[in-house]
């Protein structure tokens, strides 16, 4: 700031722009971090698809490699990772999203010299591009072609979204042994990617909330979705009207409209996976 | 079976296994780090430029910044809870007595429930005070409620003077409180939900200087004073009335030890979450290997309980390793079949 301060000499402000110059130039001459630790499913993927695979050296647990990768150590979860653990790993960066944590854990690793890059999660298109972006710069992998890609999903997706006739009311539950059924509410991801599929969800309260019984009848849901973690128990639908049998006097349980979604495009926030998922959705849902 | 021990030979074996299991404990780690790493990263630590040789600078900063503070705080929980559960057990006369039967990790959980799921209320609350408070808010919040539900349980036992009735009021508190932290689940988002049962599970993870310093001190001026009573509290085993006969201030007694185990609990709670079974079962060992007389009693509970945590913390923290898992779900799953053991083996009065 204190740059173009005419309180300093010209000749002084000069020598401060080139050293500034050099130091922004030494910066971008270093080598891509070669050792990165990346926490959170979503982001991961994205660290994946930049194609920095190479220098991923650690995972969390809510991370799910592809079946061909190499194996990397898991260092647990996002919200309590090991400092010592992680510090065992040599890493030079870490990535995950606004959760990641605990705090004394990240100022740690910050005075170990690990830099740390936090992204906010992804609600809509914008911010996962923003992401990708950030991430880019991070990894220093060009991002064109994966932003080229996610755009033009993102623009399929939108058309797709105009081109139903009427969006169909979706419900999310998860089942719970014993406890009835559950639905996701807005703020969730599974409400993410209802919108992104042209859907609206069928409850307004926020979060995961008990449904009452007769609730569901009222709720009128069109389509029925479910997470595919638990799809053993639920196989496809037929194990859910067993457990509510009120389910079948929706239109969803009169037409079988029952889906599972990929657990893992619903966890922390939208990422490649999800706009995957909200394009099967949609094709359901239109009919196709 | 009678192994009873003298001091002889109990207490400088205790020192010895305390020494050992403090050693392990800071060489052993998710971190692989040579012996003579060990010693030399933690003189570079504590005095940097003191050695000729160069010692990697993850070194220094693992040994100083991780592992000792989480040794010593090992050591200062454990502790804390080996002599309240002593002390506990003996002024209830109950063998079951500890921080946890009694509602006061209940009552530092609801504290700790309040700050992890409503810290966006109390954020708007506080306004800007709300960043500069954040590391205190839990440790404030935990030792409050371990010590409202200490006040509590004791007016309810009709001022200490009733012991039955503060083990009731123990029960129904740490049902009440059971009751909130359902509540506070219910609310909850996914991800304070998540905080909440991990804080829960106990963990020394969060270990700082800072906490170790805090903890450090209240520990030991606690257990101090609780020391300094150990007399009275011999003449209490007798009963209560005799203790009384004695000469023994016994109100003032039960006042002293729930004011101090609250505030001790609290503060070793709020920086670890609930740990279990420690607080049980060290004094049964103790009493086991050197009889009922508190003037062992404490300080052995201390030195076994911060032996125990440190030993259980080690593993909790290399087994998995690079991934670590909550050392209460450990001592729990260590803890409570060696004590129905322990009730197997000695089916008689150990009291």
């Amino acid at each position: 700031m204190m740059i173009c301060s005419k309180a300093l000499p010209l000749k002084h402000s000069l020598r401060l722009f080139l050293a500034a110059a050099v130091f922004l130039f030494a910066g971008t001459a270093t080598a891509a971090p070669e050792r990165v630790i990346s926490t959170g499913h979503s982001i991961t993927e994205l660290v994946l698809a930049l194609g920095a695979g190479d220098s991923l050296i650690a995972v969390d647990s809510s991370t799910r490699l592809p079946a061909d990768f190499k194996k990397v150590p898991v260092i647990g979860y996002y919200r309590q990772l090991p400092v010592e653990g992680m510090l065992s790993q040599n890493p030079q960066l870490l990535i995950g999203g606004e959760q990641m944590g605990p705090a004394n854990t990240l100022t740690l690793l910050e005075n170990a010299g690990v830099k740390i890059v936090k992204l906010p999660e992804a609600e809509n298109g914008e911010q996962l591009i923003a992401n990708i972006d950030r991430l880019s710069k991070v990894l220093e992998k060009p991002a064109a072609e994966l932003t080229k890609h996610v755009v033009a999903q993102l623009r399929e997706l939108k058309r797709a979204r105009t081109s139903l006739s009427e969006a169909p009311r979706i419900l999310f539950v998860r089942a719970q042994e014993g406890r009835g059924l559950k639905a996701a509410g807005t703020g969730t991801s599974p409400d993410s990617l209802i919108r992104m599929a042209g859907g609206v969800n069928a409850v307004e309260f926020s979060g995961y909330k008990q449904l009452s019984d007769e609730a569901l009848i009222e709720l009128r849901p069109d389509w029925i979705l479910f997470s595919s973690d638990q799809d053993a128990q639920l196989q496809g639908g037929a194990a859910l009207l067993e457990w509510q049998p009120l389910l079948k006097l929706t239109p969803a349980g009169k037409n079988g409209a029952f889906c599972s979604v990929d657990g893992f495009a619903l966890l922390g926030g939208m990422g490649l996976a999800s706009l995957k998922e909200a394009k099967k959705l949609n094709e359901k849902f239109s009919g196709n | 079976m009678e192994f009873r021990l003298s001091d002889k030979s109990l207490l400088p074996a205790l020192i010895a296994l305390l020494l050992l299991g403090s050693c392990i404990s800071l060489a052993v780690g998710a971190m692989t780090i040579g012996w003579r790493d060990v010693l030399a990263g933690l003189m570079q630590w504590s005095w940097p430029g003191m050695l000729d040789q160069e010692v990697p600078e993850q070194y220094a900063l693992v040994l100083g910044e991780i592992r000792l503070p989480r040794l010593l705080l090992g050591l200062i929980v454990g502790g804390t809870l080996g002599v309240c559960g002593a002390v506990m057990q003996g002024m209830f006369r109950n063998p079951l007595a500890e921080p946890g039967i009694i509602g006061i990790s209940s009552g530092a959980a609801v504290g700790a429930g309040i700050v992890l799921v409503f810290g966006g209320v109390l954020s708007i609350w506080l306004g800007a005070f709300y960043q500069e408070l954040q590391w205190l808010l839990l440790p404030a919040f935990a030792s409050t409620g371990a010590i409202f539900a200490t006040w509590l349980v004791y007016i309810l036992g009709d001022r200490g003077r009733s012991v039955v009735m503060m083990l009731l009021a123990g029960i129904a508190i740490s049902a009440l409180a059971g009751a909130a932290l359902g509540m506070f689940a219910y609310v909850a988002t996914d991800t304070a939900l998540r905080d909440m049962t991990m804080w829960q599970l106990g963990s020394l993870s969060g270990a700082t200087w800072t906490g170790v310093l805090v903890t450090g001190c209240i520990f030991a001026i606690s257990a101090g004073l609780l020391w300094a009573r150990a007399n009275d509290l011999n003449a209490l085993l007798l009963g209560e009335s005799e203790a009384r006969h004695l000469g023994v201030d016994v109100i003032g007694l039960k006042r002293q030890i729930i004011v101090l185990n609250g505030i001790a609990v609290g503060a070793a709670v709020s920086v670890s979450g609930i740990i279990g079974f420690v607080g049980l079962v060290v004094p049964h060992i103790v009493r086991l290997l050197r009889g009922p007389d508190h003037r062992y009693l404490i300080p052995y509970s201390a030195l076994l309980g911060g032996l125990l945590l440190t030993v259980a913390d080690t593993i909790a923290r290399s087994v998995f390793a690079p991934a670590e898992m909550p050392v209460g779900i450990l001592t729990a799953l260590l803890g409570a079949p060696f004590f129905l053991f322990l009730l197997w083996q000695q089916r008689q009065q150990i009291f």
